[in-house]
């Protein structure tokens, strides 16, 4: 019996021992996403009870801090989205001028559901969030750990994230994320991932605003780009004119 | 010639062509007396929203930290005032009434109504202790405020019409807290507010500051504190360096409400400078009606001209005649329209001009709902009674000048 006691504590320890934690997940799923550069083209459709909206883009990503987005629709052609650090500049060529955003500008509508933040998040989640691992089960047909992230910073967008993420893969297949009184404010689902090179790129998704409740947001990337050779100068509020 | 028989034969000219006088006179009376109107309504229109913007907006002025007046069009919640209570308390041993506020950007969801979402600005005060600075507490015509710890909301009569929303309805606000977290806030309307201010009752909505402290982590913290200024230049210009003086000492800064409503002041001195030509069109289209009747006048009278000229009247002599008529003329339409100014300026100061039917939908800036009041201006009667006699006495020289230089003998074939 004894004999037995203690074997079965050696292998509970071995187990925990290899047992993945949620913030090597975490770190796994950012990994996955983090590239030096990227260009990609794409579609954003906003669906409401209004019907349809679609616009096109062409973006350019440096690292985490530097974003470049140009929205390429007849429509708002030349409308471009640039963020540097913590700031975001936004451009319209109608008016020649660029506009600074920073602080709760950053939260405002950019397309639909999609803010300005969110286009724009960087792959730092554990600088921000603590995660732990809920559990193991099965979201949208697929295996996957439930990892819980809860704020460690006052200024995390959301309080806590409920993300489910792919046991094989590690690639985000459905998110929820939480208000600190609970409040389901939005929740995210993965329709589509590309493999290029050894990353994978979400490039199918949909963002739901669930305080809204009535509309929902479609991004799909195109052509996917990772590592191209990008000049400084797109990154700076003068290459927006 | 003696200056007193020419003004004597001037009126008895003018009692000669008594209907052309009586017509000249009117014209002139009538463009001055609308010249009046129009000014009274133009300052009254700014004087209304001024003050619409101080009793339910801005107060006289609000004390803020200085990282928030940087960027206070953002209403930047992480820049709000630490220990607002200490400093309020400072401001009431001063004798300055204050009320502490809070001021944010949200999206408002609603189900019911016409439903969807909508950008709002969501002001958090306490209904007793904003009555000290503000007059906002009395309007609310439907339903109440909400009360302390209450999750309600009052908001604008205009936006609620305009969503279909009532009393009893709820609102979802999605804010951002003060440290850049994002929150959703359940509330029930619980009272319109339909005040005299335009932007108010078109995207305003109310809580309470402990509701406001709860959802967006405040702390304690507040946006900005508002203050009254007592009656009087002398006693103001004293309260507002006591408030500067206070305001140092807790690291915050004083603006009076011109520095908040720096933008609304451009606005109104743009129009300021359109009011001005309008005026000055008023003037033009006058100046012609009376150029129109003061050149057929000296054309009718050519022959009397050479006549005069003939029996040896000098030039000078006909052209100063002719200019105490057009003086005496001005002075008569200046004085009526003066006198009809201040009839029809009356009922404009006492009861206004009711302009709701078109401020309910057209939003151009200013703060009033519709009713305009006119304002008493001293001066501007007084340039009225110059710009009459001045107008008539241009026109009469500019129509006879050429005339009086031609021979006698043309003067009188005329």
């Amino acid at each position: 019996m004894k004999k037995a006691l203690i074997l079965t504590f050696f292998f509970t320890l071995l187990a925990a021992a290899g047992a993945i934690t949620g913030e090597e997940i975490i770190e796994k799923c950012d990994e996955l996403q983090s590239f030096d550069t990227q260009k990609s083209t794409g579609t954003m459709i906003s669906h409401d009870r209004f019907g349809d909206i679609t616009s096109t883009f062409i973006s350019w990503s440096r690292g985490d801090r530097e974003f470049l987005l140009e929205f390429t629709n007849p429509e708002e052609a030349g409308q471009k989205v640039l963020r540097v650090n913590d700031t975001m500049y936004l451009y319209d060529p109608d008016a020649e001028e660029t506009i600074r955003l920073s602080g709760s500008a950053l939260k405002d509508t950019l397309f639909g559901d999609i803010s300005y933040e969110d286009v724009s998040e960087g792959n730092d989640t554990l600088d921000t969030y603590n995660a732990v691992l809920d559990r193991e089960e099965l979201k949208k047909g697929q295996n996957c750990y439930r990892v819980i992230l809860t704020a460690k910073k006052r200024n995390a967008p959301y309080y806590k994230q409920i993300l489910w993420i792919n046991r094989d893969t590690y690639v985000l297949v459905f998110g929820e994320y939480y208000s600190k009184r609970d409040v389901l404010l939005k929740n995210i689902e993965v329709l589509g991932v590309k493999e290029v090179g050894d990353k994978f790129i979400l490039s199918h998704l949909i963002l739901r605003d669930l305080v809204k409740g009535d509309s929902h947001t479609e991004m799909k990337l195109q052509d996917i780009e990772l590592n191209p050779v990008l000049e400084d100068r797109l990154f700076t509020e003068e290459a927006l004119f | 010639m003696k200056g007193y028989f020419l003004i004597r034969l001037a009126g008895k000219n003018l009692l000669r062509y008594k209907r052309r006088t009586i017509i000249t006179v009117t014209v002139l009376a009538v463009g001055i007396a609308f010249f009046l109107l129009m000014d009274s309504m133009l300052m009254g229109t700014r004087r209304e929203s001024e003050l619409a913007l101080i009793y339910y907006e801005m107060g006289e002025g609000r004390l803020v930290t200085p990282e928030y007046w940087d960027d206070w069009k953002n209403l930047p919640l992480a820049d709000s005032l630490e220990n607002p209570d200490e400093l309020a308390k400072a401001l009431s041993e001063a004798g300055i009434p204050s009320a502490k506020r809070t001021e944010f950007t949200a999206t408002a969801v609603v189900r019911t109504g016409i439903g969807g979402s909508f950008p709002v600005v969501v002001t958090a005060l306490d209904p007793k202790e904003d009555r000290r600075v503000n007059r906002l507490a009395e309007t609310v015509r439907t339903g109440r405020f909400p009360s302390e710890g209450e999750d309600g909301t009052a908001l604008g009569e205009w936006m609620a019409q305009d969503m279909g929303l009532e009393v009893g309805d709820a609102v979802t606000l999605e804010v951002t807290d003060r440290w850049g977290s994002r929150e959703a806030v359940e509330l029930e309307i619980t009272g319109l507010v339909n005040s005299p201010n335009s932007q108010i009752n078109r995207s305003y909505m109310f809580i309470t500051l402990d509701t406001a402290d709860d959802y967006l982590a405040l702390e304690g913290a507040v946006s900005h504190i508002q203050v009254d200024l007592p009656a009087g230049r002398r006693e103001r210009a004293r309260a507002e360096e006591r408030i500067i003086s206070i305001a140092a000492q807790y690291g915050a800064e004083y603006h009076g409400w011109r520095d908040w409503s720096a933008d609304y002041l451009a606005a109104a001195g743009g129009d300021t400078y359109s009011s001005g030509v309008i005026l000055f069109l008023v003037f033009i289209i006058a100046s012609v009606g009376l150029a129109n009747t003061m050149l057929m006048s000296v054309m009718e009278r050519q022959r009397e001209m050479g006549m005069m000229r003939s029996l040896g009247m000098k030039e000078g002599a006909l052209l100063r005649l002719f200019l105490y008529e057009a003086g005496l003329i001005g002075i008569l339409g200046s004085t009526g329209g003066i006198v009809l100014g201040l009839l029809g300026n009356i009922p404009m100061v006492n009861r206004g001009l009711d302009f709701s039917f078109m401020m309910r939908d057209f939003s151009v800036g200013y703060r009033f709902t519709g009713i305009i009041h006119g304002v008493w201006n001293g001066m501007s009667y007084l340039y009225g009674l110059i710009a009459g006699v001045l107008i008539c006495l241009a026109v009469t020289w500019f129509s006879l000048h050429k005339i009086i230089k031609l021979p006698i003998i043309e003067e009188m074939r005329a």
